[in-house]
């Protein structure tokens, strides 16, 4: 049960234009989550951290870019490479 | 390209790492940093719509009751966190997700202080009210209306009786975790003139406060300073 000021419709219409992959991934210890780009390369969209600290790290700034390198098979996780813009 | 690799195992190694320069420090300069512990402060910042059982189309912002609920036992285990800033703006959301949040607050043993920001609408309201203390932002507004059906209903009397008691639940955590009375919440919730084709009142800032439902008008270094004084 929705208790809103924003109307039903508003809430409920799905608008797809403004979907793109998204994930949550762990960087640094901190849960981010990801949007993945054209070109291969995702960006920072958000922090989920309730840590204020997490949120002066350059790195997980919104809007940084990052690539993955290709993980070697026998390691689970992602490595995660961030990228310059200049 | 910068060289700098980041993977999940990382906080691990920093935290060894942190672990061995103290120990350095004490061996080489025989000097300790005291680390304040207790003062260590955490926020959590409420934006969009509070989601809880259904995922919302992608257009909506939200905050989400599977993020929050892990954060908030997190806060309360961990020995090196003194106290909560819940910063909210939120535009309301599922009434389940908000009042599970709102009383996982409000039943935390640590200080916790909450500061209302742009706007603390809908179910943003018990959200608000279950810190120890509560702060407004002067510009900041709160909407209280009642609770709307949507989609198809039965059209019983049990239905009403039903949105009556839903709407209950969120009356009855406002007048336990505030100043506001239920009768005078009620009244705020089904006041006419004040919207625009609805029921229900804006508050402004200083208004909130004057209902009882917000302790005091402020910012963030009010509701700093009184975290830390709760802290202490």
């Amino acid at each position: 049960m929705i208790y809103s000021i924003v109307p039903f419709d508003q809430i409920l219409f799905d608008q797809q234009s403004s979907s793109g992959t998204r994930m949550e991934v762990t960087l640094d210890g901190e849960q981010v989550v990801l949007l993945q780009n054209d070109n291969n390369t995702y960006s920072v969209e958000r922090l989920i951290s309730t840590n204020p600290r997490a949120y002066l790290k350059p790195e997980l700034m919104p809007g940084t870019l990052l690539m993955t390198i290709t993980a070697k098979e026998e390691t689970p996780r992602a490595i995660w490479k961030i990228m310059k813009t200049d | 390209m910068d060289s700098k690799v980041y993977f999940a195992s990382q906080a691990e190694k920093q935290d060894k790492e942190t672990q061995k320069d103290k120990m350095d420090n004490i061996k080489e300069m025989g000097t300790i940093a005291v680390q304040e512990k207790g003062r260590n402060i955490h926020c959590l910042t409420v934006i969009g719509q509070i989601e809880g059982h259904m995922v919302l189309p992608p257009q909506n912002k939200t905050t989400k009751y599977e993020h929050v609920i892990p954060q908030l036992v997190a806060i309360e285990e961990d020995k090196n966190i003194g106290g909560l800033l819940l910063v909210l703006n939120t535009v309301g959301g599922d009434v389940e997700a908000g009042l599970a949040i709102a009383e996982m607050i409000a039943s935390m043993s640590k200080p916790t202080v909450s500061l209302v920001l742009g706007g603390g609408h809908s179910i943003g309201v018990p959200m608000a009210v279950s810190t120890n203390y509560s702060f407004i932002a002067p510009s900041a507004t709160m909407t209280i209306h009642p609770l709307r059906l949507s989609g198809m209903i039965i059209g019983v009397p049990q239905t009403y009786e039903y949105f009556d008691r839903m709407q209950e639940r969120v009356v009855e955590f406002v007048s336990k975790n505030s100043g506001i009375k239920k009768e005078a919440f009620r009244k705020l919730m089904l006041k006419t003139g004040e919207l625009a084709n609805d029921v229900g009142t804006v508050l402004f800032g200083q208004e909130a406060v004057d209902y009882g439902i917000i302790n005091e008008v402020g910012g963030l270094a009010y509701a700093l300073k009184k975290l830390g004084e709760n802290i202490d």
